[in-house]
């Protein structure tokens, strides 16, 4: 079946198709304009626009000749950056999406309708309607998302940012701590259905995630939010940061497990393979999270070190089994 | 430029603009013979049959991007392949005109496809970032301070979207939530939906049932036989995924908290969940899956009931204190 050799090899050639009709386009466009356009180092349309320059068709003769083949103005490309074509062949429009691009844009669309200022907006709906009538043969829904009805304390979230006012709410971490937070909220973020708050927290003064389902009596302030630093890379924030304070246990599991703590592996170097399974290390921020993590993988993943990571699985289980009777 | 190696893009890319300029098609031989990449290749002294073999990565590589290859058979029937000719029709390579996007429009599908930047799919959303830059509208949201992500790290993820897309039947060892040893499945795969934050295969078994999957339970490569599947009877998926939904809040389960933990808040936070007192009544999708979620929360909660989830919540605690003993 269709598997791409290497992904580059895919991504170089949708960027010659694509680069030829936005450059006819516009008539000429800068390497910089087409870099940021394109979201590539201008390095990569360079090269691009080189390979491009020196394509096209075999012709009657098959001999590849002057006639047949792209040209730029490469006074204007080596002097000053300029790209232009004066000759062009064969391709004068965008390449169409594949029907799989277009099923992942409709579940992609479906699950941005969950976001408050998405789900409420027309043109999302119209649009959703127009892939699914233009994708040109009858498309079942082959990839859906389903999102279930987010939790309430996404509006006030929501009027706290679009009003740029401070948030105040309880918050319960996974180690079991409960305390007061009043953060300036930065940006709303969701992975897969888990919805976080991006936000300057005031009392660590540091940025922190918190997760929506572990906040608790929300209060919207009236106080205006600040100015941070770095909030401007919102790329730079993710869910877990490592540091020093980070338990780091051994995880052994079986191959069957491996799509089950692919999640965690992420933070971790990849595993390694041993005559019984798989090893790794990973970190997690507190014992808090780790016996969570392994208590609801029911036996498939086992903590073999260090000891105290073993005994507060044993306590947390000991205890859990005690509550049930 | 002779003993410099053709870069596999360079070739890709001639062999598409060579196939769009014939309106009578090209045979392989003379694919082989002119087109540039290939023709260097030959002359090199590349066996035949891996031309050939290159021929048909590339052309899979090609549809695989949404350019439609055309082949055309010899009319009296005969299968040799010395006589298929092969083009691409202009008017199936341009995106279709009748899409009438606007640049809002544009700018939300480039937003729909950074949905998919992590994972699995992130360099098919790269190429739809590219195909839709093209078009030469500005792309930046103005919505900013909203990232969200589907995470697409189940392995099984991508082999079965494109089995889905091909309609071809797909083979794979799936764990059921509870048990300790895969069984392998062979079935028509009809649709992927995202429900409750996980990855569910909607399919058809050769025994004529409908069976529905955990991806994250797919414990092996799936593979894919080249045999045609059952294609879904319209609204079949939709109808599935309203199933589950229909499972979700059909089903529910009393867990008694321990006031003020994490677990309280987390559970009241789920879809659908209410509470008295110190009881938490939460609906759910999959006994197992719920089960070992609860046991995650260790002593904070006692599952009350339905006996079946107080059940496996009891043997999922047994595991991990085996697991660790």
């Amino acid at each position: 079946m269709a598997k791409p050799t290497s992904p580059g090899t895919a991504e170089s050639l949708v960027l010659f198709l694509s680069l030829v009709p936005y450059v006819m386009d516009s008539g000429e466009v800068t390497v910089d304009e087409a870099a940021a356009q394109f979201s590539r180092d201008p390095e990569d349309i360079r090269k691009a626009v080189e390979l491009i320059a020196c394509a096209g068709i075999p012709g009657d003769s098959a001999a590849y000749l002057h006639a047949d083949l792209f040209d730029i103005d490469w006074d204007a490309f080596e002097s000053r950056g300029v790209i232009r074509f004066s000759h062009t062949v064969v391709i004068d429009q965008q390449p169409r999406l594949s029907t799989r691009e277009i099923s992942a844009l409709i579940a992609g669309l479906q699950y941005l309708a969950a976001h408050p200022r998405y789900g409420e907006r027309e043109d999302v709906q119209r649009l959703l309607g127009k892939l699914q009538a233009v994708s040109g043969r009858p498309m079942p829904a082959q990839l859906g998302i389903h999102s279930g009805s987010v939790s309430a304390s996404l509006e006030t979230i929501d009027a706290c940012l679009t009003a740029g006012t401070q948030l105040r709410f309880t918050y319960i971490n996974r180690n079991g701590e409960r305390d007061t937070r009043t953060v300036d909220p930065l940006a709303l973020e969701a992975r897969d259905d888990v919805w976080y708050l991006r936000a300057w927290c005031l009392l660590r003064e540091a940025p922190r995630m918190f997760r929506l389902d572990r906040m608790a009596e929300l209060v919207a302030l009236d106080t205006p939010v600040a100015e941070h630093p770095d909030s401007a890379d919102p790329e730079s924030w993710s869910i877990f940061t490592a540091s020093e304070s980070d338990v780091v246990a051994t995880l052994e599991f079986d191959e069957p497990a491996l799509p089950i703590v692919a999640e965690y592996l992420n933070r971790s170097k990849p595993p390694r393979k041993t005559d019984t399974g798989y090893v790794a290390q990973v970190p997690f921020a507190h014992y808090g999270s780790l016996v969570r993590f392994i208590t609801a993988q029911a036996g498939l993943v086992r903590v073999t070190a260090p000891a105290s990571a073993i005994q507060a699985v044993q306590d947390w289980v000991r205890q859990a089994q005690a509550a049930s009777g | 430029m002779p003993g410099q190696a053709i870069r596999p893009e360079d070739r890709l890319f001639h062999l598409i603009l060579a196939l769009m300029a014939t309106s009578t098609g090209l045979s392989k031989e003379t694919i082989v013979s002119t087109v540039r990449g290939y023709r260097e290749d030959l002359e090199a002294g590349l066996s035949p049959a891996s031309i050939d073999r290159r021929f048909e990565r590339d052309k899979d590589l090609v549809r695989d991007l949404g350019i439609p290859i055309e082949a055309i058979h010899p009319p009296d029937g005969d299968d040799d392949n010395k006589l298929t000719v092969y083009r691409i029709p202009k008017t199936d390579y341009d995106l279709p005109d009748d899409w009438e996007l606007g640049s809002q429009d544009i700018r939300l599908l480039n937003t729909a496809a950074a949905v998919w930047r992590e994972g699995s799919l992130s360099a098919e959303a790269r190429v739809t970032h590219t195909k839709l830059a093209s078009l030469g509208i500005q792309m930046d949201e103005p919505l900013i301070g909203f990232l969200p992500v589907i995470t697409a790290r189940d392995p099984a993820l991508d082999a079965l979207r494109r089995a889905v897309d091909e309609a071809v039947i797909v083979r794979f060892d799936y764990l059921t939530p509870g048990e300790q040893t895969p069984k392998t499945r062979t079935v028509s795969p009809w649709g992927i939906v995202m429900h409750e934050g996980r990855w569910h295969l909607l399919s058809h078994e050769d025994t004529g049932q409908e069976r529905t999957f955990l991806l994250r339970r797919i414990v092996s490569a799936v593979t894919t036989l080249d045999q045609s599947g059952t294609v879904a009877p319209e609204g079949a998926v939709e109808r599935m995924t309203a199933e589950l939904d229909q499972l979700y809040w059909s089903q529910t389960a009393t867990v008694d908290v321990e006031p003020g933990s994490g677990a309280e808040l987390e559970l009241v936070n789920r879809a659908g969940s209410s509470r008295t007192g110190t009881t938490v009544t939460v609906h759910y999708t999959d006994a197992k899956a719920l089960a070992a979620e609860l046991a995650g929360f260790g002593p904070q909660v006692r599952v009350v009931g339905p006996d079946e989830v107080v059940a496996f919540h009891h043997e999922v605690l047994n595991q991990v204190a085996a697991a660790h003993g």
